[in-house]
């Protein structure tokens, strides 16, 4: 009964608020209201905004020596979590019977548990340093944590069911996934599909007015 | 003074309360070997009376026992050539696995249980008799700065990992005796198995946790003077002076290396177990499992310990809360390190004095000039 609701109209549910949840969002980025810049042009928009994309996964000269702890967890975390997303073989197998009709090459089982051992590690010093950090602790909102938490549950239940041999794990596992699909569109989650948009506008600002950031 | 006569009185409850705590050891003994959870795990590895009893014997028995018991060039089991070349493929039977079996069932389980169990009473008796230790005239509202967040941050990781390994390590020993009756034997199933992959996932951590606490808190744990005074007179209860201790007391030192070394035994024996690929043999494997669990079960008791600690006397946790104390907690739990916490304060405080005083001296002469 619950499978059947968590393999049926839960996943559907939850795919949809995804989808159009994340479209409305990008769409209310692109057609909201600007302000217009009547400022005379010192430079071109278009590479400000594409410097600014790459830039920014450097960290500022200035600041690297502070943010030690964030910049290599926050490395860690995305590159472990990106790792595990598009490259485990469970993931890929499914991407290519339910959605694509293809697939592409996998990481070995040991490299599976090296990409989840490395995300798992930055995850847990990312929210543990906005827990204990008194300045990220006063700019965190409730939604932040919960975001942390959510995802460390998405993986974790992954990482339970690592053997595939229990169908319970792997609906526990689904039915986290769906939470997180659910809750993804309202939350700061949304930063995994606004970072491009966001830094582009910020250089083609910057571009236009002839800053180099 | 007031601090002196209050931990003189806890001494006095202390020393009141001893025969209670015999008292309360035997009945914990008495109640463990009464349980019926070991008792019936103690009968488990004696499986085999029970087919004596049923007075019917296999005419395979004595087979069986024959090529069990022949030993080829001293080592046990019967061996045999075989072309697989694994380690191990020309032992066609290995009673060594058996004997682990007894070992695990009749010493490991029974025992660690007993250890376990009579840890947890035991800090329970304690918490119950000695309450909640209060800060000397209480709080007094202003704070001192005692940890960074880069201590909270590999504490608090350690403490994670540390309770997930436990939590899942536990299951892992024990499920069978505890899980199986709650969750039944396709529930205990699932949860084994969530319970040895995150077991194994989670487990390369713990070293990662370990190295960050070396880092952020051997500074503190060297030994110093008071140390030696500080275990003889059991943490002040049976010194009369007031114990001026560091940054931290011997007790708290010795908690750090146990959890030090027991965790260095821990990555060890669990690296071993989770690549066993380099010709390792069936003993070594064993062993490894029993020093795992050993070192464990120790590492769980000394934390279960800290946690004592902490709920008991009150104050202890705020610094892993925001990183500071209560000046009032300071003074009376680690008066050395609040001394030279304040001298050194106030040093500075001097220096930015005489700094900021010669640099307006300065500026008002370079206007005058």
């Amino acid at each position: 009964m619950i499978a059947n609701f968590i393999d049926g109209p839960l996943w559907y549910f939850s795919q949809a608020v995804f989808a159009i949840g994340i479209i409305w969002k990008i769409l209310s980025l692109i057609v909201g209201k600007k302000k217009s810049d009547l400022s005379v042009a010192r430079g071109s928009s278009v590479p400000g905004a594409i410097r600014t994309i790459f830039s920014r996964f450097i960290p500022d000269k200035g600041m690297a020596s502070h943010i030690k702890l964030q910049i290599i967890a926050g490395y860690l975390f995305h590159l472990g979590l990106f790792a595990l997303l598009f490259f485990a073989a469970p993931h890929v197998r499914f991407l290519d019977e339910n959605f694509l009709g293809f697939s592409w090459i996998t990481l070995p089982h040991w490299g599976f548990i090296v990409a989840a051992q490395v995300a798992f590690l930055g995850l847990l010093l990312l929210f543990l340093h906005r827990l204990m950090h008194q300045v990220t602790r006063l700019i965190s909102s409730t939604g932040d944590y919960l975001a942390s938490i959510i995802t460390f549950i998405v993986m974790l239940t992954g990482c339970l069911a690592l053997l595939e041999e229990f169908s319970e794990l792997r609906l526990l596992h689904r039915f986290s996934v769906e939470i997180f699909l659910i809750y993804f569109p309202f939350s700061s989650l949304m930063h995994a599909f606004t970072f491009v948009p966001s830094r582009a506008f910020t250089g083609a600002w910057f571009g236009r007015r002839g800053i180099k950031s | 003074m007031d601090a002196l006569k209050r931990s003189s009185k806890t001494i006095t409850s202390l020393n009141v309360n001893l025969s209670l705590l015999v008292c309360f050891i035997v009945i914990i003994f008495a109640m463990l070997s009464f349980s019926p959870v070991f008792a019936a795990e103690g009968k488990l590895g004696n499986s085999n009376t029970a087919t004596h009893q049923l007075g019917v014997k296999s005419p395979a028995t004595d087979l069986w026992r024959a090529v069990r018991n022949r030993d080829f060039g001293g080592s046990k089991g019967m061996s045999s050539t075989s072309q697989i070349k694994s380690l191990g493929a020309n032992t066609f039977i290995n009673v060594k696995g058996q004997e682990w079996r007894k070992f695990r069932q009749n010493w490991l389980l029974p025992y660690g249980g007993y250890f376990l169990v009579s840890v947890v009473g035991f800090l329970f008796f304690l918490y119950v008799v000695i309450k909640k230790v209060k800060i000397p005239n209480g709080r007094s509202g202003k704070s001192v700065s005692r940890l960074s967040t880069m201590q909270r941050v590999s504490h608090w990781f350690m403490v994670i990992l540390i309770g997930f390994m436990a939590l899942t390590g536990l299951l892992l020993l024990f499920g069978r005796l505890v899980a199986i009756p709650v969750l039944g034997l396709d529930g205990f199933a699932f949860v084994a198995s969530a319970s040895k992959e995150s077991h194994n996932v989670f487990g390369p951590l713990v070293i990662v946790s370990l190295l960050l606490m070396l880092i952020y808190f051997i500074q503190h744990n060297w030994p110093a003077k008071g140390d030696i005074k500080w275990l003889f007179s059991l943490g002040g209860l049976l010194s009369k002076k007031h114990l001026k201790i560091g940054f931290f007391n011997a007790g708290e030192k010795l908690l750090f290396w146990f959890t030090i070394w027991l965790g260095v035994v821990l990555s060890i024996t669990g690296l071993l177990l989770l690549f066993p690929y380099y010709e390792q043999t069936e003993a070594y494997t064993q062993l490894a499992i029993a020093i795992h669990a050993i070192a464990a079960l120790l590492l769980i008791a000394i934390a279960f310990a800290h946690v004592w600690m902490v709920v008991t006397i009150e104050g202890t946790m705020d610094a892993m809360k925001d990183g500071n104390v209560d000046e009032n907690w300071a003074k009376y739990h680690h008066s050395r390190w609040y001394e030279e916490t304040t001298v050194a304060n106030k040093a500075l405080d001097v220096d930015a004095h005489v700094e900021e005083m010669s640099s307006s001296e300065s500026r008002k002469e370079g206007v005058y000039q």
